[in-house]
């Protein structure tokens, strides 16, 4: 199943081992940076969603 | 590289977005990169700027990134004086990221960016070095070096006949067919050092190829030029000179050849299905049967069977060491007795043992820093022999007649011997790692050993280096002995050996569904309609109120039932260990782990302990000690591994630990050895430099007649006593216990 990484907001596999767990639900990310970015700021992300590809 | 200049590289591991904005601030932070722009598509970097390459990698590589490279390993034809303009001339070609050049077998092995050099330009630059590139990494350096030392055979077999004849022309009074018997002399058998003479003179440098050719080319010329007016011929002396020139060389190649490498014995494997096969042919996931007797062909883990295997090879341990279900077995053990069924995990050249030959064959010494300093001396070497040869002359023909003043001159050109200054350090270096290899200490950078003795501070990890990694878990608190079982029943799905021990702690059977682990973190799944959710305290404290002492909790619908704490025993021997290091240097742990059981460990010890670390501030903390030396198993032991001065993982860690250490030991208390080892390599260095010096020193005045006529030293024995320099330091090393 293709989940969305809540900081990039790339589409990834569920299979994947960067995941993180938050207020009981399970995110899942693309890579170690995405999973270290959201848990800095878990609720930044949730609220505005994925941030812009950077320039 | 002065000037500006543009280089494209292919990063490897790039995902997304984020990953391009971490590379492109790697890259952007070396210095002299000017701009640059990295493509997530493609995985290409364009990098502008006057900056060195190597140090762009490594700043990606630390980065959590890597960069597509190829491995080039070049045969170069060249005397050991000349290793430093070679590295010169690579490091300064555009695209290369890393070089190393091992004088003792005449292979170049360099790390490049296929996109900007490709091995035929790399070849161009080292045009006049008869530079050729090698296959297959090991099997070419073999084949490469028993060519060389043929070619020496057959030239020394003609030098020998053909020399015999000319002196005994000579002596006779036919000056005419000692000249005609010379020629072979000179011109096949002596051809290498005109032609290595022409090039060193082109590249407008002497070396040893210069004084050989110099010397014994003046007195064959001087005698032509004598036979057609009737003169004094010294027919003898140029042909001897030649010949024993051979004499010493053809000894030391052999020499060489002998000792430079360590052999991966060919093994054969015996697949469960029956058939034999090579070992290097063999796939992971085969099974291998191995009987009593027999090598263990490949790395893997024993599937079935039991036995006695001796690794002594591997870690210098003579006791067998007993091997059962679940046991790793490497290849190059041999097994003693018993009958094992082994699951193959890595073979051919990717086994353990393969790449410990190869990091010995290829520990080199491009950057030790007694080496730059012999290679400097030895640049003024060979003109100042060539001023002290005219000098003699000059100084002779005032009192004796020009063809004997003339024989003195040439005398001071052959006995001067550069060889032995260029051979004196990697032959050191050869031996220790190679001593130190048979402790099962592998020294993958030869630097590392010379620095290992200016360390001031140890910085060891805890979990599997100062403690022995087998974690046992303690029940701290148990609220809920029901919530215990479904937690063990949780745990159970999970491979991580925290989990392994807590889902001991139960043996009720319970269905488990909607199973999440997250690595490194915790496990999360539904037992009997109630979310279970067990995991490190930090990780447990964001998803439930956590009200409970311990490492690890164990949460039932948001409530906390169970916590329980981690232990590991410290490692036999630790404690000694660490109060011998104590006396020379600041000792300390770092780790990951923020429990109490990691200040237990330091109050057992007496050290400082830094505790819940991350693989940054570990790197971090080992940034900021000067000269510091790491010691660590794990991946999040990476990053500090690489920052150290000196990098040391163990051979039971991680292979991504093992591939950034300097040094691969099998226990930490073998740095020891290795700090031993490193004084030992900086006194063998000196040694063998006194030594190349002093011999240098001894026949110069000799040759120059500074004894005459008491004692004196004719050209063609100047000769043989230079050639027997190289070997002598040769010989030194390897025999020195």
């Amino acid at each position: 199943m293709k989940k969305m990484d809540p900081v990039c907001g790339m589409e990834v596999d569920e299979s994947t081992r960067y995941k993180s767990l938050y207020r009981g639900k399970v995110y899942f990310f693309c890579s170690a940076n995405c999973k270290a970015e959201f848990e800095m700021d878990p609720e930044g992300y949730l609220r505005s969603g994925p941030r812009s590809m950077p320039e | 590289m002065s000037q500006e200049k543009g280089e494209k590289i292919r990063v490897v591991g790039m995902h997304c977005a984020t990953c391009v904005n971490t590379v492109t601030k790697s890259i952007d932070k070396v210095n002299g990169v000017n701009g640059v722009s990295v493509n997530l598509a493609t995985g290409y970097a364009e990098i502008m700027g006057n900056f060195k390459l190597n140090e762009v990698v490594d700043s990606i590589r630390r980065s959590g990134y890597d960069v597509e490279s190829q491995d080039i390993r070049i045969a170069v034809r060249a005397n050991p004086e000349n290793a430093s303009t070679i590295l010169d001339i690579i490091s300064s070609t555009d695209g290369v990221i890393s070089s190393h050049f091992n004088p003792a077998t005449g292979v170049l092995s360099l790390k490049a960016n296929p996109l900007a050099v490709s091995p035929e330009q790399l070849l161009e630059r080292l045009k006049g070095y008869n530079a050729s590139l090698l296959e297959s990494s090991e099997a070419g350096e073999v084949s490469l070096m028993k060519g060389e030392l043929t070619s020496m055979i057959y030239s020394l077999a003609v030098a020998s006949i053909f020399t015999s004849l000319a002196l005994y022309f000579q002596y006779s009074g036919y000056a005419l067919y000692a000249f005609i018997s010379s020629v072979p002399v000179m011109f096949y058998a002596g051809r290498r050092y005109f032609k290595g003479a022409y090039r060193a003179l082109r590249n407008r440098t002497a070396d040893m190829d210069t004084l050989v050719a110099l010397s014994s080319g003046t007195a064959w010329v001087y005698s032509v030029v004598n036979l057609l007016n009737g003169g004094t011929v010294f027919f003898d002396a140029a042909t001897l000179l030649v010949t024993f020139v051979l004499v010493g060389k053809t000894l030391d190649s052999y020499l060489r050849f002998r000792i430079s490498f360590i052999h991966v014995p060919r093994l054969q494997a015996r697949l469960s299905t029956g058939e034999t096969v090579d070992a290097d042919q063999v796939n992971v996931g085969d099974s291998v049967i191995v009987k009593s007797g027999e090598s263990v062909p490949v790395d893997g883990i024993v599937d079935d069977g039991e036995g006695e295997a001796d690794e002594s090879v591997l870690t210098g341990e003579p006791l067998p060491v007993e091997k059962g279900k679940g046991s790793p077995v490497t290849a190059g053990s041999s097994l003693v007795s018993g009958y094992l069924k082994v699951y193959t995990t890595r073979s051919g050249s990717r086994t353990y043992m393969s790449q410990l030959v190869q990091a010995v064959n290829d520990a080199s010494t491009s950057t030790v820093g007694l080496k730059r300093t012999v290679d400097r001396i030895t640049s003024y070497f060979t003109p100042s022999i060539i001023a002290i040869a005219a000098l003699t002359f000059l100084v002779w023909h005032f009192y004796v007649p020009a063809g004997i003043a003339l024989l003195f001159g040439i005398a001071v050109l052959a006995s001067a011997c550069p060889c032995a200054l260029g051979l004196a350090t990697p032959l050191a270096i050869m031996v220790q790692v190679r001593r130190l290899s048979k402790k099962g200490i592998i020294v993958r950078r030869g630097d590392a050993l010379e620095k290992a003795r200016n360390i001031r501070t140890v910085i060891l990890d805890k979990t599997g280096t100062v403690t022995a990694g087998q974690l046992k878990v303690v029940p701290r608190e148990v609220i809920d002995q029901g919530g215990l079982e479904m937690a063990a029943a949780v745990e159970r799905l999970s491979s991580h050996p925290v989990a392994k021990a807590i889902s001991s702690l139960s043996g009720a059977e319970m269905d488990v569904s909607d199973f999440t682990e997250f690595p490194g973190e915790g496990v999360m799944g539904m037992v009997e309609g109630h979310s279970v959710l067990v995991g490190k305290k930090g990780f447990i404290a964001k998803n439930c109120d956590v009200d409970m002492e311990g490492d690890i909790i164990a949460c039932i619908d948001s409530r906390p039932v169970a916590s329980f704490m981690v232990k590991d025993e410290i490692r036999d021997g630790m404690k000694e260990f660490i109060d011998e290091l104590k006396r020379s240097f600041e000792v300390m742990i770092a780790t990951g782990d923020s429990s109490a059981f990691a200040d237990e460990v330091g109050r057992d010890l007496g050290i400082r302990v830094v505790k819940g670390l991350t693989a940054e501030e570990k790197a971090e903390l080992v940034k900021s000690r000067e000269r510091a030396m790491f010691i660590g198993d794990g991946v999040n032991d990476v990053l500090a591994i690489k920052q150290a001065y000196v990098g040391v993982s163990l051979s039971s860690g991680s292979d991504m630990s093992k591939q950034a250490g300097d040094v691969i030991v099998t226990s930490p208390t073998a740095v020891e050895m290795l700090i031993d080892g490193s004084y030992k390599l900086e006194r063998r260095i000196r040694e063998n430099l006194v030594w190349a010096f002093g011999y240098n020193a001894i026949l110069i005045p000799l040759a120059a007649g500074i004894l005459y006529p008491l004692l004196y030293l004719p050209p063609q024995y100047a000769a043989l006593a230079m050639s027997l320099n190289s070997v002598s330091v040769t010989l030194w090393s390897f025999l020195r216990p």
